[in-house]
């Protein structure tokens, strides 16, 4: 075998690649992990996926330099070479543009603007989750650690909850239709109080079958809440928008579907303290009331010591007129005892007057028709009597 | 004591539904003394059911298949959708 140079065996491999159908007009996918751009204007940097890295160059005037940030997933259109001078296979890319950014954000936008026109993202048909669900149903990978974490948050925050899970696969060309089957099947289960669609963080195309309208219109046809965890919090999807609830992860998605069981405790414990202030508060106020009843008839009450003094008062005032009474009407009876002697028969006959009685009937003679000559009369005077004959008739005095 | 607070079957969002509603009528006032201590001892009974459920509760988790077994048993309708299409 005739031996070559080092730099006739590049030269060579040049020729082929440059000769190749595919190598010399080649479209590579890859994330950027180193990037720097010389004072030329060159841009140097690798393109890398998880198992094999590539030098590129993008010379000055090429197009899309400003895509070329580490970490980037990029789609760098060019020709492979060999850069002889260092032995090194390259890419020496024409046109650089962010990977995904042309059909599928042009397909996001699209479907985006259709639902939105539809009323799927409408503001008016947000349902609010329940404050104590009993059954939660959540979409998502039983194998991602996303399950996981919705577990464990639930288990911390509200266990009562029963979680049923619809085992789905999250990305591929099968996950949006088994997405949408999986929310399909939940929200017909009348148990269910809401759904929780979840996926962990990942590329857009990881991502993208929650973008698809077969699991917008799972998700709108709902009867039940659905809350959308889908990738990290700067992460936007068309599940996201038809929700009911969007949460920024996963984990935030099982925390907005539950109460949190020590708030709730605190909250009983608070209620419980509230009635017993209540009813203290009852009891006082019925003692208070007592009280002042109490007060009112006291004060009402006839003050017996009062009355004491005037009862004597009364008393005195009666005997005080009684003996005004008796001294008066013994002062009447005195002038009437005078008045009655004045009148008496013993005070007139001291005045020279008698009376004639007919001795036989004892009949007080007081007309002189009593008598006739001879009857026997009995002449009473002041210190006694005496008996007499009527002897004669003596003229009437009223015709003497 | 009324006889629902005593039913295992009450739902812990009933449990604290009648629980705010026993604060509530409390707090309102206007009722006799033997009323409201009806009311406190329901109201006390509710709160440590409901605590009791939140200490005790262990996180039931089952697979959708697991619950459609479930309904068919009882006889529930499934709409036609197929379990194993998933």
């Amino acid at each position: 075998m005739e031996a070559v140079s080092v730099s006739e065996a590049l030269g060579y491999l040049s020729g082929l690649l440059a000769s190749d159908e595919l190598l010399s007009d080649i479209c590579i996918r890859g994330e950027v992990s180193r990037s720097t751009r010389a004072a030329s204007g060159h841009s140097y940097f690798t393109l890398k996926d998880q198992e094999a890295a590539l030098e590129s160059v993008l010379f000055r005037g090429g197009i899309g330099q400003e895509h070329l940030e580490v970490g980037d997933e990029v789609l760098a259109y060019g020709r492979l070479n060999v850069y002889v001078t260092q032995g090194r296979l390259q890419l020496v890319a024409e046109y650089i543009r962010p990977s995904g950014a042309g059909e599928l954000q042009a397909k996001f936008e699209e479907t985006r603007e259709r639902l939105a026109r539809e009323g799927l993202f409408s503001e008016s048909r947000k349902r609010k989750l329940p404050e104590f669900p009993t059954v939660v149903g959540v979409v998502t990978s039983q194998d991602a650690a996303v399950w996981l974490d919705i577990q464990r948050t639930i288990l911390s925050r509200f266990p009562l909850v029963e979680l049923v899970l619809a085992h789905t696969p999250v990305q591929g060309d099968e996950a949006a239709a088994s997405i949408a089957g999986a929310i399909s099947i939940l929200s017909s289960c009348s148990e269910i109080d809401a759904i929780i669609i979840a996926r962990g963080g990942g590329s857009p195309e990881d991502l993208w079958p929650f973008n698809e309208e077969v699991v917008a219109r799972a998700i709108f046809a709902s009867p039940v809440p659905v809350v959308s965890g889908v990738g990290h919090e700067t992460d936007w999807s068309i599940s996201d928008l038809v929700a009911d609830i969007r949460a920024s992860t996963p984990t935030m998605a099982a925390m907005m579907v539950t109460p949190d069981s020590g708030e709730l405790m605190n909250s009983i414990n608070f209620m419980a303290r509230t009635m017993g202030f209540s009813v203290q508060s009852g009891i006082t106020g019925s003692v208070n009331e007592l009280k002042a009843k109490v007060a009112i008839m006291r004060s009402n009450m006839p003050d017996l010591s009062m009355i004491r003094v005037r009862v004597d008062e009364l008393a005195d005032r009666v005997l005080l007129g009684s003996r005004r009474d008796i001294s008066r009407a013994t002062e009447s009876l005195e002038g009437l005892k005078n008045s009655l002697r004045f009148v008496g028969p013993r005070d007139t006959l001291e005045r020279g007057y008698s009376i004639v009685e007919k001795s036989v009937s004892g009949e007080v003679v007081t007309d002189t028709l009593h008598v006739t000559p001879g009857d026997e009369i009995k002449i009473t005077v002041s210190n006694g009597a005496f008996e007499g004959e009527v002897i004669r008739m003596i003229e009437d005095l009223h015709e003497a | 004591m009324t006889s629902d607070t005593n039913n295992s079957e009450i739902t812990f969002e009933d449990l604290m539904g009648q629980l705010e509603n026993c604060v509530e009528q409390l707090e309102k006032g206007g009722i006799s003394l033997e009323g409201a201590a009806g009311i406190y001892e329901k109201g006390m009974t509710l709160a440590a059911e409901a605590s009791k459920r939140l200490s005790e509760a262990d996180l039931k988790i089952t697979s959708i298949q697991e619950k459609y077994e479930q309904a068919i048993e009882g006889g529930l309708e499934t709409e036609g959708l197929d379990v194993k299409e998933l």
